[in-house]
């Protein structure tokens, strides 16, 4: 599982960061995304390209997000 | 907190939609500043000569409601995660409605015109209505924290009652109704749209975008509770004034209230962003201290009994507009880069490369319209004593500001929609 701490930049810098490593990622990997608040607007991004997420909340400002193709299932494969 | 629900781009609103807001607010405050240029110094001697209230609602409903509706419209999914938006038939009804409106009531007020006026009136109405209507819809898909989501709740309850007061004053105004107090009346109407509607959507807005942007730390929870929960209990206990006419302590103590919160929300947000994580100082940075500055100077004036028009200008040109202008010069550059972005996925275009943020409104003319921002809120704020000759400059400069907020929306529009059409070619 491949991760990626994108807390300390700032909009669009995160989603430039994920996108980035999701076009990296090898085939049957997951993304694992820390964040400091909720990415709304990836998520429709993330449907589009065929990914499925699971986001779950830490903190306030410490969300962890869990990306992996739709090809592995709806269950998160990592 | 599991959520593995999204958002797909139907659902997300088209960029055309806050745009139509946005590229037609400036025209208002260019506008208004025009009419200061015109009539000079006696427009800040006195809040009821005709062209003081034509050119305070050119400002507050013609270029901030304009700006804060679509804003709104646009945050509510981005920020809270609502997958409820208005059609870009509904956001073309309302900003014909509020910019038609909003002209007709300048004009009304301007020229002492009942028909101009009555009309204005309704039309904003019917504007303003629509849009609570559809952000409430909107509010109630919304997923994202519970704070901002009551403040906006609150902020739209506020614009509500801000509506209903403006009806019954311009109904007032037709010589249909007879009010007991009128000044009264006025003054809650004031209170309502300034510290109730505009404030708690600042509440809820500035809550989410300087930890955003800026990597400030964020507000203190209680603040973002409790702050507008006490400002809409204060507003709801103003409505008891005209009930309760001549001197009483407990409305002088809930004005005293009203005055403070906006101080300390400014206040400490000044704080936050001298603490912030990002380094980097921009123009919209400065926009952001030169609204903090403003609206705490701008209680001290109320608090020191200075000439009410300085704590006008102070509020509405130096707080709530360096709010607006600060605001736009980052959602729209991030709402370009997203459905440009948004597009290029969609279309499996992973060789093309964007711009970014400040490719598309670049850092020069930010820097320029804060400067004669600056000048504008400068000289405006001088030009309420008496025999102060700086109504003109402030309003040379006040258009200026306006022109170069205008120059970069387009710009960031011309070069969305080239941008756009490129992506469009080669797929």
């Amino acid at each position: 599982m491949q991760q990626l701490d994108v807390s300390d930049l700032e909009p669009p810098e995160p989603m430039e960061h994920i996108l980035d490593a999701l076009a990296d990622m090898p085939e049957g990997d997951c993304l694992q995304v820390l964040h400091r608040r909720e990415p709304h607007p990836l998520y429709g991004m993330l449907r589009n390209m065929g990914y499925h997420w699971q986001t779950t909340c830490h903190a306030p400002d410490r969300f962890e997000i869990l990306i992996w193709p739709q090809s592995l299932g709806s269950r998160p494969p990592c | 907190m599991l959520n593995t629900r999204g958002l797909s781009l139907a659902d997300s609103p088209p960029y055309r939609l806050p745009l139509r807001f946005f590229l037609v607010a400036p025209p208002f405050a260019v506008t208004a500043g025009l009419l200061f240029v015109v009539e000079g110094g006696p427009l800040l001697q006195s809040r009821w000569t005709p062209a003081t209230l034509a050119i305070t609602h050119l400002l507050v409903l013609g270029f901030l409601g304009m700006i804060m509706c679509g804003s709104l419209l646009q945050l509510l999914p981005v920020l809270l995660g609502s997958d409820r938006s208005a059609s870009l038939s509904q956001g073309a009804l309302m900003v014909a409605a509020l910019s038609s409106g909003s002209l007709l009531l300048a004009l009304g007020f301007g020229l002492v015109n009942t028909y101009l006026l009555l009309t204005g009136v309704a039309l904003v109405a019917m504007s303003l209505l629509l849009f609570v209507a559809l952000s409430a819809r909107a509010l109630r898909s919304a997923t994202g924290p519970s704070g901002p989501r009551i403040s906006v709740a609150m902020a739209l309850v506020a614009l509500t009652v801000t509506v209903a007061l403006g009806l019954v004053l311009g109904v007032s105004q037709a010589g249909w109704l007879v009010l007991p107090d009128p000044q009264a009346w006025v003054n809650i109407h004031l209170a309502w749209g300034l510290v109730g509607w505009m404030g708690l959507l600042l509440i809820a807005i500035a809550g989410e975008i300087l930890p955003m942007f800026y990597l400030s730390p964020a507000y203190p929870r209680w603040l973002k509770r409790l702050l507008p929960v006490a400002v809409l209990l204060l507003l709801l206990m103003t409505l008891l004034q005209p009930l309760l006419p001549g001197e009483h302590a407990l409305f002088n103590a809930i004005g005293l209230l009203l005055v403070i919160s906006p101080v300390l929300f400014a206040g400490t947000g000044f704080i936050l962003l001298f603490r912030r994580r990002r380094p980097r100082r921009d123009a919209t940075l400065g926009f952001w201290w030169l609204g903090q500055a403003s609206i705490m100077l701008a209680a001290l004036a109320w608090l020191a009994g200075l000439p009410v028009t300085l704590v006008g200008v102070l509020a509405i040109v130096g707080g709530a507009m360096s709010f607006t202008s600060g605001t736009l010069y980052k959602i729209v550059p991030f709402l370009s880069w997203y459905h440009l972005q948004t597009r290029k996925v969609m279309q499996r275009q992973s060789d093309i490369k964007l711009p970014t943020m400040q490719g598309f409104i670049g850092e020069r003319p930010a820097r320029w319209q804060l400067a004669t921002h600056c000048v504008a809120v400068l000289c405006l704020s001088l030009a309420a004593w008496p025999g102060m000759p700086t109504a003109r400059l402030g309003g040379v400069m006040l258009t200026l500001s306006a022109l170069l907020l205008w120059g970069s929306l387009l710009r960031a529009n011309l070069r969305y929609r080239s941008i756009a059409r490129s992506l469009d070619t080669e797929a």
